[in-house]
């Protein structure tokens, strides 16, 4: 599920840095043990990822023009290194507005998102928030 | 009706110097319209009174602030004499109070860390500065998100990718036509059927939107042409769908490349999303050695922090090198900072900016500063007295070595252009070394001025004759060969010498062929021998 404020879901934990779509299986979210660099992910594998319905990918960090890639594309890029205790199919929540990351009884946190980049994610890319701040305005 | 009795010039001059304005004048005399006084002016040959250009709060609140005639005069583009001028036309001839404070040592417990606090510059970098005004704010801090407006928008061939993502919003007009820069650069000699319908395509948005810094490809390289054409200029904030916009924090200008999808929003809303970064200094000690050049420096610097070393970060540079360094020197730095995987990259605003703008624009500007506590990520210092040619052996632009430890490696293609290098300055060192000498019949030289101008002026100089007497290919102006070209491609197994900042396989064609990267100094020299060179013996 992904609100303004929330993401919860089934996630799956990734042991490589490299990631593809069929890794997601289902999940919402994946988990990521080292940060995501430039081999680990490209613009393609965003939308391929997108496209099978992942939402959140959470890692100790990403590549810059991956950040806003996943950004851009409505995929909520959260850096967090504190995810041990995540295993495969756990159910997280992420709390995009006070940058909480719930996982059972552990809580982790991570800088929270303002309100126009949630409202980016929402928007589900950069090019349907453009347009309905167009149509707002 | 009584004749109005007409001031005489006396009167008129006093009236002007307690009144000022003609509405004023006019309320002052009753019954006479400011445009009768505006006559009367034009009549007796009296100019319309200017306000002063500084005002006395603003002069004030910078003393207040710094207390420093060359810090004040930096704030507002002028020099340290001419800000003391305008300190003693408004009479300020005392120091700040907290420079007294420190002058009497007065041990004032909480009150001396507040006005510490207010006077040590608010713990700012030029990034977080820049940002905070673009998003018009008091403050940002590192790791924030903000929605910033740029003060310039370039895109170059791929405006065309833009035009179609702005035109599916529907919309109309641009958010602002004037501060999109739109230079075609490249795709010139291979330009395919599907290549001249985009640039057609736009032309035609151009016109219809009137943007008027529209550069066709006959202008040159799209870096060169907005930095010479002063259209970043100090302080500003530029974005720019190109990797290499970063070359812009040469003058000071804080720079970084977007997408084109995001290019699209800045048309269509004036505005996107940063993360303010956070900033590594460096600061760059000593002088350049006889043969070596910034582009050395680069590559060293490159080495040292390698390509995620500053990844998603900006770099501030500065130190007593960098005073030292012209703005094609610095350009070439900033240029290479994308090799350390950086966001931007931004050079001191200091005289040598200030004069390089002179005659160049005439629009304000102000330049921003780090703060003199600013907080930095790291900070790196390195001496280059005692630095030697470089080289970034293929694979990775960070795979830096001296340029004597891979001589004698054979070459078949040089290539010179891009934002590093294709400049004036490089153009006359590479003819410099070239005089009097043949490229070498297994080598092809290929060089890209940067621009229409600089090509003119090495055209008057004779450099273009003495380029092609001694066997180098001369392009049209234009950045340079990209990935996405068809010009200078290289073959299976080829070696190639080139003064860009990437030299990923694949960069320029084949994934076999390897790329070096090195100064114009270094690929003239090579260019004669055929091999590898350490240039310091050709260099004067």
């Amino acid at each position: 599920m992904c609100t303004y404020m929330m993401i919860s879901g089934v996630c799956r934990v990734m042991d490589s840095d490299t990631i593809s779509p069929s890794i997601a299986d289902g999940a919402v979210i994946l988990v990521a043990r080292t940060a995501i660099t430039d081999g680990g992910l490209d613009h393609s594998i965003i939308t391929g990822l997108k496209a099978v319905g992942v939402v959140c990918i959470i890692a100790p960090g990403f590549a810059r023009h991956l950040y806003r890639g996943m950004i851009n594309n409505g995929i909520a890029p959260i850096e967090c290194g504190a995810t041990d205790h995540i295993t495969d199919g756990d159910t997280v929540e992420v709390n995009l507005a006070e940058g909480h990351l719930t996982h059972g009884t552990t809580v982790s946190d991570f800088s929270p998102l303002p309100d126009f980049m949630r409202k980016i994610l929402l928007a589900g890319s950069l090019a349907a928030y453009t347009e309905q701040e167009i149509a707002n305005k | 009706m009584p004749r109005r009795k007409i001031p005489t010039k006396a009167e008129l001059i006093q009236l002007q110097k307690l009144y000022k304005t003609d509405e004023k004048i006019a309320e002052r005399l009753g019954n006479v319209t400011p445009q009768l006084v505006a006559y009367w002016r034009r009549k007796k040959n009296i100019p319309k009174h200017s306000f002063p250009k500084f005002s006395d709060a603003e002069i004030r609140e910078l003393w207040e602030r710094f207390g420093d005639d060359y810090r004040c005069g930096l704030e507002l583009g002028i020099s340290k004499a001419a800000f003391y001028n305008w300190r003693r036309r408004y009479g300020l001839k005392d120091k700040p109070a907290f420079l007294k404070l420190e002058q009497l040592e007065l041990n004032l417990g909480g009150p001396k860390k507040l006005i510490g606090k207010k006077y040590h510059y608010g713990q700012r970098t030029i990034a977080q500065k820049i940002f905070a005004e673009r998003a018009g704010v008091e403050r940002v801090e590192e790791g924030e998100f903000v929605e910033v407006e740029p003060d310039l928008a370039m895109s170059h061939l791929n405006a065309a990718d833009v035009i179609e993502k702005f035109q599916a919003f529907g919309l109309n007009y641009v958010w602002n036509p004037n501060r999109i820069v739109i230079p075609l650069d490249c795709r010139v000699t291979d330009c395919s059927n599907h290549d001249s319908g985009l640039q057609k395509a736009i032309r035609e948005f151009v016109k219809r939107q009137n943007i008027k810094h529209f550069y066709d490809f006959r202008e040159g390289g799209c870096h060169q042409i907005v930095v010479e054409r002063g259209h970043v200029l100090p302080g500003q904030l530029a974005l720019g769908t190109d990797v290499e916009t970063t070359a812009y924090g040469a003058v000071g200008a804080l720079a970084a490349g977007i997408d084109t999808q995001e290019m699209a929003s800045v048309w269509a809303l004036g505005k996107i999303w940063i993360r303010v970064p956070t900033t590594v200094k460096i600061m760059i000690n000593g002088r350049m050695p006889r043969g070596v050049f910034a582009m050395d420096v680069g590559l060293f610097i490159a080495k040292k922090l390698t390509s995620a070393g500053a990844a998603y970060r900006s770099i501030e540079f500065n130190g007593t090198a960098m005073t030292q360094m012209s703005i094609s020197e610095r350009m070439t730095l900033t240029g290479m900072a994308r090799a350390m995987g950086t966001k931007a990259a931004v050079c001191p605003f200091d005289t040598t900016t200030r004069r390089f703008f002179v005659g160049r624009t005439k629009m304000p500007y102000r330049p921003s500063l780090a703060d003199k506590d600013a907080s930095y990520s790291d900070t790196y210092e390195f001496n280059i007295d005692s630095l030697v040619p470089k080289i970034a052996c293929p694979g990775r632009a960070d795979n830096v070595r001296p340029v004597a430890e891979v001589e004698g490696t054979s070459l078949d293609k040089i290539i010179i252009g891009s934002t590093n290098s294709g400049r004036f300055d490089d153009l006359r060192l590479m003819a410099d070394i070239l005089k009097g000498n043949q490229v070498h019949p297994d080598v092809q030289l290929i060089v890209f001025p940067g621009s229409r101008s600089i090509y003119l002026e090495a055209l008057k100089k004779g450099l273009i004759r003495a380029f092609v007497e001694a066997g180098v290919v001369v392009m049209n102006p234009q950045s340079g060969p990209g990935p996405n070209d068809q010009q200078c491609l290289l073959g299976d197994g080829e070696r190639c010498l080139a003064t860009f900042c990437d030299n990923r396989p694949g960069a320029l064609g084949s994934e076999k062929a390897e790329i070096y990267l090195a100064s114009p100094a270094t690929a003239a020299a090579s260019a004669i021998s055929g091999v590898i060179t350490d240039p310091t013996r050709f260099v004067g």
